[in-house]
């Protein structure tokens, strides 16, 4: 008996030969008693091995969120939260760069300039009184006063993990956008589409912020 | 027990789902690992390791038999801690010829000749056979602790192994007919009734 022999009896006893080489092989084994012993044998030793009991796990092997290096399951509500938040600002900061241009090309001032870079790149909120009235500086005092804390709060909830910190404080771009998107509410271009987007962007960045510390609750009270 | 769902839950970061599945294969997987390691808690760890692993990767299960695909992992895994065992020269399982090739078949283990006393410590037939089955070289083992014992048909067991579908026939073949020369020597530890009643089923 060739190693030929020996795979086509390993495979006929696992019906895996064609009718035809079966056909052949029954043949064969009908005429050479050999042949058939040795099929006979190496069917027994698959059905002991079948045979063998199955072993069960000696502990549960679930895995627990520590051992996966997880952060809380985010639901899916999420990333529409966190596009719409974002579409919204970049909306807003678009239509606000392209209110101001004019005045930057008639009024040839240079502060009138800076507040629509300081928009466009979300920068900082202090490149705007140049360009508004006193009262404007008294927005700007009470917007950062109310968001950050906002921001910051939940940041420190869902401790465990690189994403946790990161998005919040993406969060807190967004919303200090919005932030900003307060500031020119009194100024006299903003539009209604603008304020439209602007409070899409801050609730959307609430949005995320509300349904991320729920999820890192839920997560942490079940461990 | 809604398979797809759960994979596609735990293909979402899901860890509930991806548990639940763990739990319905934690045995097979557990099962497969002891046939090829031959230890308990070696065992144990490796399957561990495996659906953590399989976690991991799980975004990039694209269907097909989920069990082939889990025993996979933990036929890596098994491979992981064999290649760890054999860096360890204190705990030998399979050795070499001198020259520093590794001898395929090592017959050392199943000595035909070896002594009653440890003849009698191999006095279970389950023994005998995991006995045996260390006696194979990994590769013939793992094809035969899946087609055999965990029941995948050619087809899962090629796609586990990522062999084509005539090397998994071949070693099957050719660890099915080892064995049986292993299992002789414990001959008298076979069930002797057992051969033709549990074929005349077959």
């Amino acid at each position: 008996m060739n190693a030929r022999d020996v795979e086509l009896l390993s495979s006929y006893l696992d019906g895996q030969l064609s009718p035809s080489d079966s056909t052949r092989l029954e043949a064969r084994l009908r005429s050479d008693p050999g042949l058939s012993a040795a099929l006979d044998a190496m069917r027994e030793s698959r059905s002991l091995l079948r045979r063998l009991p199955k072993r069960r796990a000696p502990r549960n092997l679930t895995l627990t969120p520590r051992m996966v290096g997880k952060n809380p399951p985010l639901p899916r509500a999420y990333p529409v939260l966190r596009f719409a938040s974002a579409f919204a600002a970049l909306l807003f900061a678009f239509s606000y760069i392209a209110n101001r241009i004019p005045v930057v090309a008639f009024g040839a001032a240079a502060p009138a300039a800076e507040p629509a870079y300081g928009m466009g790149g979300g920068g900082p909120a202090a490149t705007e009184p140049p360009a508004a009235a006193p009262e404007m500086e008294l927005m700007m005092t009470e917007a950062p006063a109310t968001e950050p804390p906002a921001d910051f709060a939940p940041a420190g909830t869902p401790a465990p993990g690189d994403r946790v910190m990161e998005i919040p404080s993406e969060a807190a771009s967004k919303t200090g956008n919005g932030g900003l998107t307060e500031v020119p509410r009194e100024a006299p271009g903003l539009t209604p589409w603008q304020m439209v987007f602007a409070a899409v962007a801050l609730l959307g960045g609430a949005g995320m912020l509300i349904v991320r510390r729920a999820a890192a609750q839920k997560w942490l009270a079940r461990k | 027990m809604d398979e797809p769902a759960l994979i596609r839950s735990a293909q979402r970061g899901d860890l509930d789902a991806f548990n639940t599945l763990v739990l319905h294969y934690q045995d097979s997987l557990f099962n497969t690992a002891l046939r090829i390691l031959g230890d308990e808690d070696m065992a144990a760890d490796a399957a561990q390791e495996a659906f953590l692993s399989a976690f991991r990767s799980i975004v990039s299960y694209r269907g097909g038999s989920f069990k082939a695909w889990l025993l996979r992992t933990v036929t890596n895994a098994c491979y992981d801690e064999l290649r760890r065992i054999k860096r360890r020269p204190s705990v030998p399982l399979e050795p070499d010829s001198g020259d520093g090739e590794e001898v395929e078949s090592p017959r050392w283990l199943a000595d035909p000749n070896m002594g009653p006393e440890q003849r009698a410590e191999a006095d279970e037939l389950e023994h005998a056979i995991q006995h045996c089955l260390d006696t194979l070289p990994t590769e013939f083992r793992t094809v035969v602790v899946m087609a055999d014992i965990e029941g995948l048909d050619y087809t899962e067991v090629a796609a586990a192994v990522r062999v084509p579908l005539g090397t998994i026939k071949s070693r099957l073949a050719r660890a099915r007919l080892r064995l049986r020369e292993c299992l002789q020597a414990f001959a008298e530890l076979l069930p002797s009734a057992f051969r033709l009643q549990e074929e005349s089923r077959l």
